[in-house]
């Protein structure tokens, strides 16, 4: 999308949790940009990794779970971002380059480095090798190993140190402490259920309060009952100073969540990660807070990435929409493009399924079976055996990201080979 | 911290719907991995082996019916290493008391004694506290109100002291220790079962068997206790570690077990004023006692984690 | 079967509710006092017809859960009658309730609590069974309940090797699925689906719908289908009902529904749902606010604080103008030319009172009041719902004393039918309580009556009815003068409440306070109208 600015670009995240029973691939490298100001939806059924992408940009990946791939590009100027992709152009012509054994001295390597699981370089087989460095994609890690090993006529350490640089506006390579200070003030989320996302024993002016003199340094009362009550008056609280000296159990639904809006728009972030925000709200409520959430977009010029389970709702929001699936995006559109041309059996199921108003049928189309268990490797495409149309490929390759029209992305066997014809 | 919060939320739900959630056999593998209750299931196990077995045990009589005088507060042969004159300690491991009666063998003697009792005494309140914290959870209302006030009121003492009452208004004898724990101890269990049976009663599967035709004891007995068991069955364990020591300190007060059955509170309460002279005689009672209380107590911890929802699945 | 066919040939309900209603206490302080009540469900009219479903749609909130578990006398019925199969179930005691839970069930919203996580599958199904006994059939009652629990396991989709498994094996769909087999196998004529698919992701939630659909067709159930989703609703139902704060506000068949809706709040409703095409995407302002409380519901129509195109007789209350007051015409504001004189306002019922800081301010505060409603009447459809500002003496109100009252019982269900029914009690205390909403309607709502728009309030207080009166004090005497006709009138007709009441008198109480009240035309709550159709609405933009 030439002409617009990426705001946050991810590149093959993937995260994992490894329990007792086995290893959990919530995310099985996951690709997507959200460029400035426009609002990307990601649609998904239950465990699909939806809430999973939103809590790993966070760096909030719980409990046994760990981020082991791919790169988190936020707010990265745009010659960096340049120098990067060029830079890893380059490692990746010099990783096809690389002979057989060098290939798996260096996998193995990157595989532990990333994974912290030591693999025998020699028992590496090139479908493996394939797996962990797919040929068309080459992590960040090997880029690193590139410019170590060819940095000869300088040292190595800067060489590496240089990459360091160009690497650093990856959210990944964050301390903790800078990760902090980004929750909330750049990045900021609303969860699905604000009763349980504010502090019942204060009141919403301190909380909102708090958040303020945190992130903005405003310490001052009254300048901050000022902020306090401008930031609800945004949101559209008819009665913001009544409303400010209130604790969240006297809220309802609905307040909450513009609360909750508010709190996350206090320090105008640049991204708004909102997290099926109107799943635990009525209908009614839930018509005025997309409403809100729309206008708000609008006006304050952040970005919105907003994740929901819901067809409609994306379809009233958002620009663009990845519809994911078992840890994967397995197909990404503008929002007119995607219900008018929905590419992938997945979507296209999706989209059929849904009960619509004011169109009733006697049987509604639906997606046979149910949604795989996410402790299996997948060989091939993860949704092969709902599929219709599945083919023998289907079960064994992993389907490429094809753009089959400008901006439409799908990851699926029946349109690899198939890119338009105005793609790049 | 907010955000945790809600985020551990989401992960519980997440998890939940990827399947990931327990079959007995599971819990049996995860308790096998519990180094709590390992350890505290093997101490058991030997205790309960030795009081079981005690009778066809090669060891000494512990109520022998003459008292030899040259066997009088013999050491264990190997306190030679401490510098005590062992030249007739044969075969005392434990040493022998004032009486020369052998220490190891009253000791095990005395855990059937003490197993037995705790044992007993657990599963009547148990069964007390079951019942009456069932009817009160259960049906709420009025019944809920009496039965959670004689809770409350047997609750305000400590376990130990009303059974000391009890013990004492009683007479001393094995039966009347174990009716005292037992009358001092169920409210533990009853209130324990009360508030789980509270929120049991509210889960959806229960409405569905009303919705059924089914009746109120069929509901309580068929949904609601087994739902409730895994925090009894902890409370049981810990109970029962509990019930050790109430006996013991009765018997150690002399209105519990009489002599000459061999009992630890009594053997503790006959070592005492020898402990210069014959350490022997109390320490190893209570090592004895403490390690089984112990065992107890950790099998309890143990079960707490492995039964408890929060940490499944979870790498330690 | 079609759907409104057959209504005319008078087929008849499987399940009726006549006014039902559901009041939960709500209890404050150490003794617990009731000092209210959750009007979840209050007066329902509803009937399912054999072989239909019927959905009911709703906020959360609305009451609608309370209405499918109070049918199935899960939860007792406050007033109001249930009729099964042309019984009346609604006064049986449980024991004779649960042989018809054998013909009505349930299937609840949350697959992941609504199954015994302790029970296999087979255990779970054949519950029933082990209630009621065995299915009926030739041969060994365990090989018979076998063959049946296998037949209703693959009704709904799954296969015999599931039955030895534990619920947490399962997903959400196939939980559903086996609740489902549950609530089927003893054989139903009605099912009550409380959100049977809210949980369940959409491509599994297809699944179920159809699966429902299939099983309705095949075994001939009627459903009461509940959801807040109307596009399930309008996807499962033959008849939509709609249900804003325990009452029902239009009923329809479906086709006349969508294509028609009259109730502003069903047309909010429809508005509001996202609907899955960009194309279709609108800049829809829904509906402003949010549900009032239930335990203080609007008078009048529920739904008029919120309704867009409401007019002055919707029910329009002295807290709606309180509010006005206080945010649109900000009177008690420093700037403002009356907040010297106004002290503060206070709403009760159709009247809200101005407390002055002193006598002299009343004609003052009147005039300007006066003036501002006349001005804005056109605009506010609440201002021109005003009937009249006067002044209001505190301390002067008229005390009706009742007594307590012994009825003839009514023959209460099919039960026993020889017996004479016992007398039935009523204490003063409920006397007065019915006196005051009687009062009400003859003296306030009643346009014939000369004292309407006069009554500020009628409240029960212990065994007395307590009115306030605007105006002066001949007012008062003109109340009680034409209360007293009202009575005798109605006491002639052997009105049961009428004869109740003892004493009519004037009392004076300390504090010779003066206070303005305004007073709003007090209206009735809309009834559910026919406009045809088999179309029932509840708004006052239908009235005939």
């Amino acid at each position: 999308m030439p002409g617009r600015k990426p705001l946050l670009e991810i590149v093959g995240l993937r995260t994992q949790f490894f329990l007792h029973e086995g290893v959990v691939t919530a995310l099985d490298g996951i690709d997507f940009t959200v460029y400035e100001k426009e609002s990307v939806g990601i649609v998904g059924e239950t465990g699909c990794g939806k809430s999973m992408t939103a809590f790993s940009i966070l760096r909030l990946v719980p409990g046994p779970g760990k981020i082991t791939a791919g790169n988190i590009f936020f707010m990265e100027p745009q010659d960096v971002r340049q120098r990067r992709m060029q830079l890893e152009i380059e490692a990746q012509e010099w990783y096809r380059r690389s002979s057989l054994v060098e290939k798996k001295k260096l996998v193995a390597l990157y595989d532990y480095r990333d994974t912290g699981r030591k693999k025998k370089a020699k028992k590496l087989t090139p479908a493996q090798i394939d797996k962990i460095v797919p040929p068309d994609r080459v992590p960040t890690g090997v880029t690193r190993y590139y410019l170590a090993q060819n940095a000869k006529t300088m040292p190595a350490s800067d060489k590496v140190g240089r990459a360091a640089a160009l690497f650093s506006f990856d959210l990944l390579t964050r301390t903790d402490d800078q990760m902090r200070s980004i929750r909330g003030k750049s990045i900021s989320m609303i969860f699905q259920d604000p009763a349980t996302a504010l502090d019942p024993v204060f009141t919403v002016a301190y909380q909102l309060g708090e958040v303020i003199s945190l992130h903005q340094g405003i310490y001052d009362r009254a300048v901050l009952d000022k902020k306090i009550e401008e930031v609800l008056k945004l949101v559209r609280i008819a009665a913001p100073v009544n409303v400010m000296k209130q604790y969240p159990h006297e809220l309802s639904g609905g307040m909450k969540q513009r609360v909750m809006i508010a709190l996350a728009l206090s320090c105008s972030p640049s991204l708004l990660i909102a997290d099926e925000p109107t799943t635990a709200l009525d209908v009614t409520i839930q018509a005025q807070i997309l409403n809100l959430l729309r206008d708000l977009m609008r006006t304050t010029g952040s970005s919105m990435m907003l994740i929901t389970h819901n067809l409609g709702v994306v379809a009233e929001v958002c620009d663009r929409i990845c519809v994911m699936y078992a840890g994967r995006i397995v197909e990404e559109a503008e929002t007119f493009e995607l219900f008018a041309n929905p590419r992938h059996p997945y979507t296209a199921g999706l989209l059929a399924a849904f009960p619509k108003l004011g169109e009733r049928k006697d049987e509604l189309s639906v997606i046979r079976g149910t949604v795989p268990n996410l402790m299996r490797p997948f060989q091939g495409c993860a949704f092969v055996e709902r599929c219709e149309k599945a083919t023998e490929v289907c079960g064994e390759d992993m389907p490429r990201r094809v753009e089959i029209s400008p901006g439409h992305f799908v990851s699926c066997h029946l349109w690899t080979g198939k890119e338009g014809p105005n793609v790049r | 911290m907010r955000l945790r919060k809600g985020l551990n939320d989401r992960l519980l739900g997440w998890k939940m719907a990827g399947g990931a959630r327990e079959t007995i056999a599971d819990m049996i593998q995860r308790g096998s991995r519990n180094k709590m209750v390992v350890i505290g299931l093997s101490v058991i196990v030997v205790m309960v082996a030795l009081a079981v077995f005690a009778p066809v045990l090669p060891i000494a009589d512990p109520t022998p019916s003459e008292i030899h005088p040259e066997d009088q507060t013999l050491p264990p042969h190997w306190f030679r290493f401490f510098g005590y004159n062992v030249s007739k300690g044969d075969g005392h491991i434990f040493g022998t008391d004032e009486l020369g009666r052998d220490v190891f063998s009253r000791v095990i003697w005395g855990a059937r004694v003490s197993l037995l009792v705790a044992t007993l005494a657990v599963f009547f309140s148990l069964v007390i506290g079951v019942l009456l914290g069932l009817t009160a959870g259960y049906f709420g209302g009025k019944v809920d109100y009496i039965i959670a006030s004689t809770i409350d009121l047997f609750w305000t003492f400590p376990a130990f002291l009303l059974a000391l009452a009890f013990a004492a208004a009683l007479g001393p004898s094995l039966n009347n220790v174990i009716l005292a724990i037992s009358i001092s101890y169920w409210a533990g269990f009853a209130r324990l079962m009360r508030g789980q049976a509270l929120a049991v009663r509210e889960r959806l599967f229960v409405e569905a068997s009303r919705a059924l035709g089914a009746k109120n004891i069929r509901i309580m007995f068929t949904h609601v206790l087994p739902n409730c068991l895994a925090p009894l069955i902890v409370w049981a364990s810990i109970g029962v570690a509990d019930a050790i020591t109430i006996e013991s300190s009765l018997s150690f007060l002399g209105v519990g077990t009489q002599p000459p059955t061999p009992s630890w509170g009594y053997m503790l309460y006959r070592g005492i004023p020898y402990l210069e002279e014959a350490p022997w005689m109390a320490t190893f009672t209570g090592l004895v006692l403490l390690l089984t209380i112990l065992g107890f107590n950790l099998l309890g911890d143990g079960l707490r984690d492995v039964l408890d929802p929060r940490m499944k699945g979870l790498r330690r | 079967m079609s759907v409104s066919g057959d209504r005319a040939n008078g087929s008849q309900p499987i399940v009726q509710t006549i006014g039902l209603e559901k009041l939960f206490p709500v209890k404050k302080g150490v003794f617990s006092t009731v000092v209210g009540h959750v009007h979840a469900v209050d007066g329902v009219d509803l009937s399912v017809f054999r072989g239909e479903t019927l959905g009911l749609v709703g906020e959360s909130g609305c009451g609608k859960t309370t209405v499918g578990r109070t049918i199935l006398r899960l939860a007792e019925p406050t007033g109001g009658r249930i009729i099964f199969q042309g019984k009346d179930i609604t006064e049986i005691p449980q024991s004779a309730v649960r042989g018809f839970r054998k013909r009505m069930q349930i299937v609840f919203q949350d697959p992941y609590s609504s199954l015994d996580p302790r029970m296999t599958v087979e255990r779970i199904i054949g519950e029933g069974f082990a209630i009621h006994g065995p299915p009926k059939g030739i041969g060994d009652s365990k090989f018979i309940k076998r063959e049946k629990i296998h037949e209703l396991i693959e009704q709904v989709g799954l296969s015999h090797d599931h039955l030895s498994r534990l619920p947490h094996e399962f997903s959400g769909g196939q939980k559903q699925r086996i609740a489902l087999a549950r609530a089927l196998a003893l054989d139903p004529d009605f099912i009550v689906l409380d959100e049977p698919t809210s949980a369940l992701d959409v491509s599994v939630q297809a699944q179920a719908l159809n699966l429902l659909k299939r099983l309705q067709s095949k075994l001939g159930l009627s459903f009461l289908f509940i959801s807040h989703d109307l596009s399930v609703i309008e996807h499962m139902s033959d008849r939509i009902a709609v249900m804003y704060l325990g009452k029902i506000v239009e009923l329809a068949p479906t086709r006349e529904f969508m294509g028609n809706p009259l109730h502003p709040y069903t047309k909010a409703l429809i508005s509001s749902i996202p609907i899955p095409d960009p194309l279709k995407r609108k800049d829809r302002r829904g509906i402003e606010g949010e549900v009032p409380s239930p335990i203080d519901p609007p008078k009048g129509c529920r739904f008029h604080p919120r309704c867009s195109v409401a007019f002055d007789k919707c029910g329009w209350e002295g807290r709606d103008l309180v509010a006005h007051l206080l945010e649109v015409a900000k009177i008690t504001n420093p700037t403002h030319i009356l907040s010297n004189h106004v002290v503060g306002l206070r709403s009760d019922g159709f009247a809200a009172y101005v407390d002055l800081r002193s006598g002299e301010d009343v004609d003052l505060v009147k005039r300007w009041l006066g003036a501002y409603f006349a001005e804005r009447k056109k605009e506010s459809s609440l201002l021109d719902a005003v009937v009249a500002i006067d002044m209001f003496l505190v301390d002067r109100e008229v005390v009706v004393s009742c007594d307590k009252l012994s009825l003839p019982g009514t023959a209460a269900g099919s039960a026993d039918k020889g017996k004479k029914p016992p007398r039935r009690k009523i204490s003063a205390r409920k006397v007065a309580q019915e006196a005051a909403m009687l009062m009400e309607r003859v003296l306030d709502v009643d346009p014939a009556s000369r004292v309407h728009n006069m009554i500020l309030s009628i409240k029960p207080r212990g065994r007395h009815v307590v009115f306030k009166v605007l105006g002066p004090e001949a007012n008062l005497d003109k109340a009680v003068a034409e209360l007293e006709t009202r009575l005798k009138f109605m006491k002639e007709q052997k009105n049961p409440i009428a004869l109740a009441v003892r004493r009519v008198a004037i009392k004076r109480t300390k504090g010779p306070k003066l206070e303005l009240a305004v007073k709003l035309g007090a209206v009735e709550e809309p009834q559910m109208d026919d406009v045809g159709n088999g179309h029932f609405v509840a708004c006052r933009l239908y009235d005939k």
